[in-house]
């Protein structure tokens, strides 16, 4: 059994670092934890299944489309939300309760226009499945697992190594040094709004397809999970995020296995809190060099 | 600094001025007045109150359920005053939002038995909130019919209390029983919601089939609507060897379980499902990996397939049709069992007070116990010891259907 | 024609009024001070200038555009290029990279040509290429904000503060390096504290007080100023 729900909770926890890199990238940039993100993953998982049942017969084309529409509500978050209050200076917490309302909008919007019954949710990696002895692995998985290593190099890439990365980098050391360079620092931020938006929906479609059901709800503990998993690998560290993310899923799982199913989430949550008290910045955060 | 001092502060008041606005009913009401005053010992047969009220989740995550009770119950008002209401009079109807928050619910019963024209409340959904509530309607001698709330501790509350679901001990023995007969001195696996109900549905479970000889080999618990992963604990079942695994859940878990227990190669358990798993919405979710599941509880399925097949009478095939006509024709949710005994309960309630008036809760309340009207949820009737029992029912699933077993 | 021109800028923090009204010019090849104490104005308008903060009456011309509206890139894809109070510079990125980062709107050629002149002027930069710029002293981290502004190939080079902090040697060098680098063809707007050694090396100068200009002349006028001499070079 450890070695499938191994299996189990690398699959989902690598759907967690998707959307726990989301909020690493956005706390990098802006010091601001977006609570948006958990509802935008479970906003992408709709808009694709939405797409694809109501009007779209193709599965990709939905997807694409889905991916698009939820940029876009991840660009409106910052643009109309956020923006406002940077250029009026105010404290961060104004824009930390904006992103929280944002999450209400987005949850309560997607239960009036589709319903807050479980959906069923077409699985489109369903390929069959392997079994070595006791352990069961399912097309799915493989896919999923793959997909999301995929996004997470094609992540790395963009930030450390294109120079659209680099500002990214720079406005997360120093909005003004950046500004300073002539990088438009908003674009930049919507941007780092938009990737994340983009990877949490990709992720939300994925766990649709998983779990072959999708409901309303399931933005909100996630976000709590992704959120705790960029925490324990270091908030505003990428490598960090995805790590934190993995190990989030095999604990939860492993956790639900063995100590107790009922108590899945505090175990989690538990780690997370031991790992901060012996190490505040996360397992690979970074000690806080005084900005000059 | 100052003008940003008092902008907080007036942001403030406001904020808290629109959290007052946000618990409200459908149409004004009137402003609060005393409870409901120690009546007469007798009912007067006088009609002076008019109002049937209902607190039901409207927002949040049950919000499906309330819209069935809410749907159903409007139709049953409407149909009461077609038929010529209360003496002549209409009865009006009030729905109030409790968001399946059990504070929430206070808030409302607070509101509704200070509205001196209700005559009684439906609600609300699940045992949880109804029973947060029911100390507020009883103080309030307002009679309360709740459709679905099972757990053993309610009736007690008060005589205020009517109950459309049986305990869990009465419901649930009789299952534990039905399947002893069928399946022997077997291997029980049971995995249930970490809910009053879940935890009262596993007491009543395995109190009977324990002391009918057979075995309770895995009790795994969860809680609801937190995650879609059971394969921890199905794992864990699977290891047990159970021949029948016992499942109470929304429908949502209840199709994971399903489904996952399948994908661990748990093909030859025999499954069974109580309470929530009765609806189409289920059959979505789980589709064949169902097949040959059986559903069993006081719920009825209402599925065109059923109902074209078997002869539920009819009222009831009556009501179902209108009722789908009317709300489930845009994709709305198809009527159910909880629509079923949402309606029965308002009917009771109008029903009861037409014959013995309004002025007295406690009469009323004794009028309604008494059932004597047609119920589309099937038969129900309180016992001897004062214990609510209704007719149990066996569905199981074939190709992705709902298949109704009647009693041989 | 003048390169830079400030015509009556006025600038203000909500209810503060920092700049009343500010008016200068700096020719191309000169090397402009602005001196004044704490709370003057002087960084106020570099930053009015730069476009990090917005004006609230008054225009700034280069080369005779009126530039009062134009957005920080595109002022630096002009040549204006601020390296500002308190360095400022990328603690994360290296060395070089925090050069690079300067280099932004410009191609990779501009850039290595670029890179050569910073590097012949800081030699120190090229030693510390890898090393975390948040790890540079104080001195070696002015020549990286220099270095770096360098690198957007300015024609109108603001110097903020560029002295404040270093140890008086270091200090000898920066300033021959500002000479230096207006040698090379970039006109310098320095603002500083420390008025006898910009005075030293600049051109002209003006004197900022509470948001005015008070006094403006060449350089070797306010050095000799009895007005300067007492309340900036304390004599």
């Amino acid at each position: 059994m450890f070695l499938q729900q191994l299996i189990n909770g690398i699959t989902i926890g690598s759907t967690y670092a998707l959307v726990a890199i989301g909020y690493s990238m956005v706390f990098g940039v802006l010091e601001l934890i977006n609570f948006a993100n958990g509802s935008v993953y479970m906003l992408g998982g709709y808009l694709t299944l939405m797409l694809y049942t109501g009007l779209v017969g193709s599965f990709g084309l939905s997807f694409g489309l889905g991916l698009l529409l939820t940029a876009l509500v991840g660009y409106t978050i910052d643009r109309f939300g956020l923006r406002r209050l940077r250029e009026k200076k105010v404290p961060k917490i104004a824009g930390l309760i904006t992103t929280l309302g944002f999450s209400q909008i987005i949850e309560n919007a997607v239960r009036i226009f589709f319903g807050s019954e479980t959906k069923p949710y077409p699985n489109m990696l369903d390929f069959g499945q392997v079994t070595f002895g006791n352990v069961t692995i399912t097309s799915s998985q493989v896919i999923i697992l793959m997909i999301s290593i995929l996004l997470m190099l094609l992540t790395s890439v963009t930030v450390y190594r294109t120079k659209m990365g680099k500002a990214m980098l720079a406005v997360s050391q120093s909005q003004e040094a950046s500004q300073l360079m002539g990088i438009n620092v908003n674009g930049i931020i919507s941007l780092t709004f938009m990737i994340s938006s983009i990877l949490a929906a990709i992720a939300g479609t994925l766990v649709g397809m998983y779990y072959q059901n999708i409901d309303a709800s399931m933005g909100a503990s996630v976000g709590m999970k992704a959120l705790a998993s960029a925490v324990l690998g270091g908030v505003g560290v990428l490598p960090g995020a995805m790590v934190g993310g993995v190990l989030m899923g095999i604990f939860e799982t492993l956790g639900a296995s063995y100590i107790s199913s009922g108590y899945r989430d505090a175990i989690s949550f538990a780690i997370l809190i031991i790992v901060i008290l012996f190490k505040p910045s996360g397992l690979f955060g970074r000690k806080q060099i005084n900005k000059v | 600094m100052r003008k940003q001092k008092h902008r907080v502060v007036a942001m403030i008041l406001a904020m808290i001025l629109l959290a007052g606005c946000g618990v409200s009913g459908d149409e004004t009401t009137a402003p609060a007045g005393s409870t409901g005053e120690a009546a007469s010992a007798e009912g007067t047969g006088e009609i002076t109150k008019y109002t049937l009220a209902a607190s039901v989740p409207l927002t949040g995550n049950m919000m499906q359920y309330g819209t069935s009770y809410k749907n159903a119950i409007e139709m049953a008002v409407a149909d009461f005053n077609a038929a010529g209401g209360l003496n002549g009079q209409d009865v009006k109807f009030e729905v109030y939002d409790d968001k399946g928050d059990q504070k929430e619910g206070i808030n409302v019963a607070n509101m509704i038995i200070s509205n001196e024209d209700v005559f009684a409340v439906i609600g609300s959904y699940g045992s949880s909130v109804s029973m947060a509530a029911a100390p507020v309607y009883q103080e309030g001698a307002v009679p309360m019919l709740s459709p679905n709330t099972s757990h053993p501790d309610y009736p007690g509350m008060g005589s205020m209390m009517v109950p459309l679901a049986c305990k869990s001990e009465v419901i649930f023995g009789s299952i534990a029983e039905m399947l002893y007969e069928q399946f022997g001195a077997c291997n029980m696996a049971v995995i249930y919601q970490n809910t009053d109900v879940g935890i009262t549905t596993l007491e009543a479970v395995q109190e009977r089939f324990e002391s009918l000889g057979g075995t309770i080999c895995a009790a795994e618990t969860f809680v609801p609507n937190q995650t879609k992963d059971f394969t921890p604990l199905l794992s864990k079942i699977k290891g047990t060897n159970p021949d029948i695994l016992f499942i109470v859940a929304e429908y949502s878990d209840g199709a994971s379980i399903v489904l996952q227990s399948k994908q661990l190669g748990m093909e030859d358990v025999q499954l069974v499902g109580v309470g929530n798993v009765f609806k189409q919405e289920f059959l979505d979710l789980a589709g064949t990996n169902a097949d040959g599941m059986l559903l069993m509880g006081i719920a009825r399925i209402y599925t065109d397939e059923v109902m074209a097949n078997n002869d539920f009478g009819e009222y009831t095939a009556d009501i179902v049709e209108r009722y789908n006509a009317t709300y489930a024709a845009d994709g709305g949710v198809e009527f159910d069992n909880f629509a079923a005994l949402a309606y029965d309960g308002a009917m009771l309630a109008m029903h009861a007070a037409a014959e013995v008036g309004t002025d007295n809760p406690e009469v009323l309340a004794e009028e309604i116990r008494k059932m004597d009207i047609p119920l589309c949820a099937g038969d129900a009737w309180f016992d001897a010891n004062g214990d609510l029992q209704r007719e149990v029912f066996t569905f199981t699933v074939e190709n992705g259907e709902f298949v109704y077993l009647p009693e041989e | 024609m003048a390169l830079l021109r400030l015509e009556h800028i006025v600038v203000n923090y909500g209810s503060i009024k920092a700049l009343k009204d500010i008016s200068f010019t700096v020719e191309e090849g000169e090397i402009v001070t602005l001196i004044g104490s704490n709370g003057a104005g002087k960084s106020t308008t570099m930053r009015a200038i730069t476009g990090l903060k917005e004006l609230a009456g008054g225009k700034i011309f280069y080369q005779e555009q009126d530039i009062s509206k134009w957005s920080t890139r595109k002022k630096v894809e002009n040549g204006i290029v601020l390296s500002p109070e308190g360095r400022q510079i990328f603690p994360r990125f290296s060395v070089l990279e925090n050069l690079r980062m300067g280099g932004y709107l410009r191609t990779k050629a501009q850039c290595e040509e670029t890179l050569e002149v910073v590097h012949q002027l800081f030699p120190i930069l090229k030693e510390r290429e890898n090393q975390p710029a948040g790890t540079l002293s104080g001195g070696e981290q002015q020549m990286l904000a220099v270095g770096r502004a360098m690198m957007g190939g300015p024609k109108l080079l603001l110097l903020d503060e560029p002295s404040l902090g270093l140890a008086p040697l270091v200090v000898k060098d920066i300033f021959s390096l500002i000479q230096k680098i207006r040698d090379l063809g970039t006109t310098v707007l320095l603002v500083e504290q420390n008025a006898r050694s910009a005075l030293k090396i600049s051109d002209r100068a003006y004197v900022l007080e509470t948001g005015k200009i008070v006094l403006s002349g060449t350089a070797e006028e306010l050095l000799r100023s009895d007005q300067v001499q007492k309340a900036y070079l304390g004599m």
